[in-house]
Order: C-alpha cells, then sequence, then structure tokens
C-alpha cells in the first residue's frame, strides 16, 4: 500500500475538463516528481488531496484513510508547501512554527525542540525580525520548516522552486533530497532538471492523465528501445546523414535509435566520415516530456 | 481545544500587532467624549456665535441626559462603519494571501476556524461599544440628571446586539465571498434592505434597524416590550447568519 493512492479522480471547471480519471500510487519513502505543462492540473490535484476542494469523481487515500472535501482529518499526515507560501506577516519565524505546532496538536516540548532544529536546517535560526519583508527565498525556507514540523509521513511541495535564483533552488532541493529519510515527498514541477535530481519516481500528468509513471531510471531506458547520437565535425555532414536516414539534426549532432545502429556504421564506412563522437546516450526527462506529451 | 486557542491567539495578536485594536480603540474613546461633549459645549458655542454682534439670536432648549444620550446614538453609526471597515476582511483578507490554507493543510477542522473569528468579531465589538457607551454614560451621568431619560442601558444593548448582528453578516458573506467587495456589499445590501422595509409602517417595529434608532424608548413614549420583537428577531437574524457562514465555509472550495 501506497502512502497516496488515488483512483479515478476527476475534476472540472465549469466546461473545462482538467482531471479526467487520474490513477496515482506512490511509494513510501520515494521523492515522487509530478510532471505537467502549466495548467495541466497539479496544483489542482494537490488541493484534492487535502481535502481543499471537492472531486467530481474518484478517491484519496491518504495512509490507507479516506479524504473526504472540506474534512482535515486526513491532514495530519500531511505536510504543505504551495508554490508561494503566505505566512502571517506579523509573526516571527519562530512565533509562526510555535502556532503551527499548536494547531497541529504537537508535544510542547516537540515544539521547542524542532522550531530550533528546523530553524537551523533552513538556515533561519539567526533570523529574529518579524516575516514583514521577508523575500521569496526565505519564505521558501520557512515553508519547508512549516511542512516538516509535524513529521508528516508525505511532504506534498507545489512548485517549490521555480522562482528561486539559482542558489535558492539548490538549498530548497538539498533540503527536499535530505528528507526521504524522514518523508515521502511528492513535489510538482515544470523545470525537469529539478526532478532528475532528486527525485526517485515520477509521473507525466497531460489531458488529465497520468500518461507515465514509474522510477526515473525505468523511465528513462524502458520508453522505447536505447538511442544512439553521433556527432559530426559539421553540421553539414550532420545533416547529409540526417537526409539519408530520414532524420532531423541539431547541428552538428544527430539522434538515432538503437537498430538503425549497424546502418549508421554502413553509411560512415561508405562515406568515409568519422564522426567526432558516437554514443549511446540517455533519454532525458526533457525529452520524455516532449514524446509522452505528443502522444 | 488546544487549536481553537492558538488560533483565537493568533486572531487576537493580528488585531493588535496590524493595529486594528489601537484604531478601534481610539474610535471607541472619540465616540464616547463626543456625544456629552458636544451636548455641552455646543450650546455655549452657539451662544457666544449669536452674540458677538452677529445679530443672531439662537434659542435652544435645555441640554439634558436625554439630549446627550440622542447624540451618541447619533453618532453611534459611525462608530459602528468603523468596526465594520476595520474588520469586514477578517476572513477574506486570509483568502487572498493564502495564509488559511496553510492552517487547514495542518488538520486545523474548519469549524475552528469560523468559530475563532466569530469570537474574535464578538469581543472586539463588544469592548469597542461598551467602552464607548460606558464613556458616554459616564460623562453624561456625571454632567446631567439621569431623570431625563429611560431605560439607557437596554438602548445600548439594542444597538451592541443589532452590531452582532452586523458581525454575524460579515462572517455570513465572507464565507462564500471570494473578496471584501462582497463582504460590504452584503452589509451594506441588508442595512438598506432592512432601512427600506423600515418604511413599510406595519414591519418596522419588528425589524433589526429599529434597535438603532431608541428615542422613543430613551423618552419613554416606548417601552422595553415594544422594542421586544425586534430584539428577538434580531438575536434570530443573527444566529441563523452564524449557522449559515459555519456550514456554508465548512463547504467552501478552497482554490
Amino acid at each position: 500500500m501506497g502512502i497516496l493512492e488515488i483512483s479515478g479522480l476527476c475534476k472540472s471547471f465549469g466546461a473545462k475538463k482538467v482531471l479526467e480519471g487520474l490513477d496515482l500510487d506512490i511509494p513510501e519513502h520515494s521523492v515522487f516528481g509530478f510532471i505537467g505543462k502549466n495548467g495541466s492540473g497539479k496544483t489542482t490535484t494537490m488541493k484534492l488531496i487535502l481535502g481543499l476542494m471537492k472531486a467530481d469523481a474518484g478517491e484519496i487515500r491518504v495512509a490507507g484513510e479516506r479524504v473526504r472535501f472540506g474534512h482535515t482529518d486526513t491532514n495530519r499526515y500531511i505536510g504543505y508547501l504551495p508554490d508561494v507560501p503566505e505566512f502571517y506577516s506579523y509573526m516571527t519565524a519562530a512565533e509562526y512554527l510555535r502556532f503551527c505546532g499548536d494547531i497541529t496538536g504537537l508535544p510542547e516540548a516537540d515544539i521547542r525542540t524542532r522550531t530550533a532544529e528546523l530553524l537551523e536546517a533552513v538556515g533561519l535560526a539567526e533570523e529574529k525580525r518579524r516575516i514583514k519583508g521577508w523575500s521569496r527565498g526565505m519564505k521558501q525556507r520557512l515553508g519547508i520548516a512549516q511542512a516538516l514540523l509535524g513529521r508528516p509521513r508525505l511532504l506534498i511541495c507545489d512548485e517549490p522552486t521555480s522562482a528561486l535564483d539559482p542558489v535558492g533552488r539548490h538549498d530548497i532541493l538539498e533540503i527536499l533530497r535530505g528528507a526521504r529519510e524522514q518523508t515521502t515527498v511528492l513535489f510538482s514541477t515544470h523545470i525537469l532538471s529539478d526532478i532528475e535530481s532528486v527525485s526517485t519516481d515520477a509521473a507525466f500528468l497531460n489531458g488529465g492523465r497520468i500518461v507515465l509513471s514509474g522510477n526515473i531510471a525505468e523511465l528513462r531506458g524502458g520508453m522505447g528501445e536505447h538511442r544512439y547520437e553521433a556527432v559530426f565535425g559539421s553540421a553539414e555532414e550532420a545533416a547529409a546523414a540526417a537526409e539519408h536516414f530520414g532524420l532531423i539534426p541539431y547541428r552538428e549532432k544527430l539522434r538515432f535509435p538503437e537498430d538503425r545502429v549497424p546502418d549508421m556504421l554502413r553509411y560512415l564506412a561508405d562515406k568515409g566520415t568519422v564522426p567526432l563522437k558516437l554514443e549511446r546516450c540517455e533519454r532525458s526527462l526533457d525529452e520524455l516530456f516532449g514524446e509522452v506529451i505528443s502522444v | 481545544m488546544r487549536a481553537f486557542s492558538a488560533f483565537l491567539r493568533k486572531e487576537l495578536t493580528a488585531q493588535k500587532r496590524t493595529g486594528k485594536l489601537y484604531i478601534l480603540a481610539a474610535a471607541a474613546v472619540i465616540l464616547g467624549i463626543l456625544a456629552p461633549a458636544t451636548a455641552k459645549l455646543l450650546p455655549k458655542l452657539l451662544e457666544a456665535v449669536g452674540t458677538e454682534g452677529s445679530g443672531m439670536t439662537i434659542t435652544l432648549g435645555e441640554v439634558t441626559a436625554f439630549s446627550s444620550f440622542q447624540q451618541f446614538f447619533g453618532n453611534a453609526s459611525m462608530g459602528l462603519i468603523a468596526f465594520l471597515a476595520v474588520e469586514a476582511g477578517i476572513l477574506t483578507g486570509e483568502y487572498r494571501s493564502g495564509t488559511l490554507v496553510l492552517a487547514l493543510t495542518k488538520g486545523l477542522p474548519r469549524s475552528k476556524v469560523i468559530a475563532a473569528k466569530t469570537l474574535t468579531l464578538v469581543l472586539i465589538w463588544s469592548v469597542f461599544w461598551w467602552i464607548s457607551f460606558g464613556i458616554s454614560y459616564g460623562f453624561t451621568a456625571f454632567y446631567w440628571s439621569m431623570d431625563t431619560v429611560s431605560h439607557p442601558l437596554f438602548a445600548g444593548f439594542a444597538y451592541w446586539l443589532f452590531g452582532m448582528m452586523m458581525t454575524a453578516v460579515i462572517l455570513l458573506f465572507s464565507s462564500f465571498s471570494k473578496g471584501i467587495g462582497g463582504v460590504v456589499g452584503g452589509l451594506a445590501g441588508v442595512y438598506f434592505g432592512y432601512s427600506l422595509l423600515g418604511m413599510i409602517p406595519k414591519l418596522g417595529k419588528y425589524l433589526p434597524v429599529k434597535l438603532t434608532a431608541p428615542d422613543a424608548l430613551m423618552k419613554g413614549s416606548e417601552q422595553i416590550g415594544d422594542i421586544l420583537p425586534a430584539v428577538i428577531i434580531t438575536a434570530a437574524a443573527t444566529a441563523a447568519a452564524l449557522t449559515a457562514a459555519y456550514i456554508i465555509f465548512g463547504r467552501r472550495s478552497m482554490d
């Protein structure tokens, strides 16, 4: 049983169908990347998991318990970081975490120790000012801290790095990577390199359904056959080979499927062309995304 | 209970640290002093204007405790508007900023949110109103004999109850409105709706707006029994608005 199980989830906004029978099963202690174009329904799915919106059909279970719209019972298993976390600006970070601990029902002593630990972990231990005027990055750090406060079994992050500078992004990804030891992370993004750097599993959302999901390594290797890349000495050589094989080159590079390798080797020998490089290449999530979205 | 206490504490801290508490405290004091001060000083001012060679002769009736209370209840709508203006966004402000979503995702039941917001508004309105009424009452009793005014405390209670109903209206319209505009529109709609209905002679004594015009009660031409229908209807409307707010908020989509 996964920590999060979704079956047949449907949601429309007026005539616009956002989710059309979404199924998802997230294994515990994974870092699960939730990939989709803007407006594909990632945030809607998360709000449905949190019981903030009402599904038209389908079922969501968190830790085996059914999520009910308007009720917050299952949220005791969840830590949530929205894309733009907003806090009570008149509080300090420590006050805010204390407030979160109280409404979560954490024991007093636990609130104190967790607050100190988490503020240290996200680099806000020395920050005593009220939240008003904080930068986006600082708020994102506090957002992670509040989400992890109650030691949730499931941490849901909605585009946690989308508006951060490279340093902030790196820091947040490191925190998410570290969180895997204690919890399961579900995070949505359209920045595929973020998924590649921290995720163990991923699911692609398109047309209101999951069109592909699984372990990242398996996804890269499992979608069709392996691919090869030849790097030619010039763009003209690449274009000539591309024309011969009916492929599209990218500057002096040409990618082709594994079953064309013998033909390519024969072509190179016949033409007396020596490529600078010929290697098997791993399919990137960018390519995979392009392939599944165009299916 | 702990979650409710924490959320209530948060609400009261917000009132203090965002300055709302100080604005309303100042408004309450001004409202409380204004009526007796006006009743005391205005005749002297007008007398001075009328005698400084202007040729005008201003004749004023005798100023009494009744005049002071009449002035106070005349000004009270300004105090109520100030309170409503400051507090109308108590829930919609949280929708707009997204702060409420984080609290709900921590397992805080929606019923506790609406209960804490209700209690906060009740506390703030009650303290605001009774401070202002108390100041006015104290000054009036100090300067004039209270023999000229009937049932001033009941008149104060009746206006307080009307304010309670308007706080319930804030919560009701906040439960389904996206922004503060819907709440302000709702408050205005309810007030003017009642005022229009009040023009129907037979209906007037049953309407909540009756509680905002206690002149006849204070003059003694009406008794408490004459006001009771409006009191009962206002209390029922308050309870109905709060119940509806509780139900609607519980089913509201937080998108």
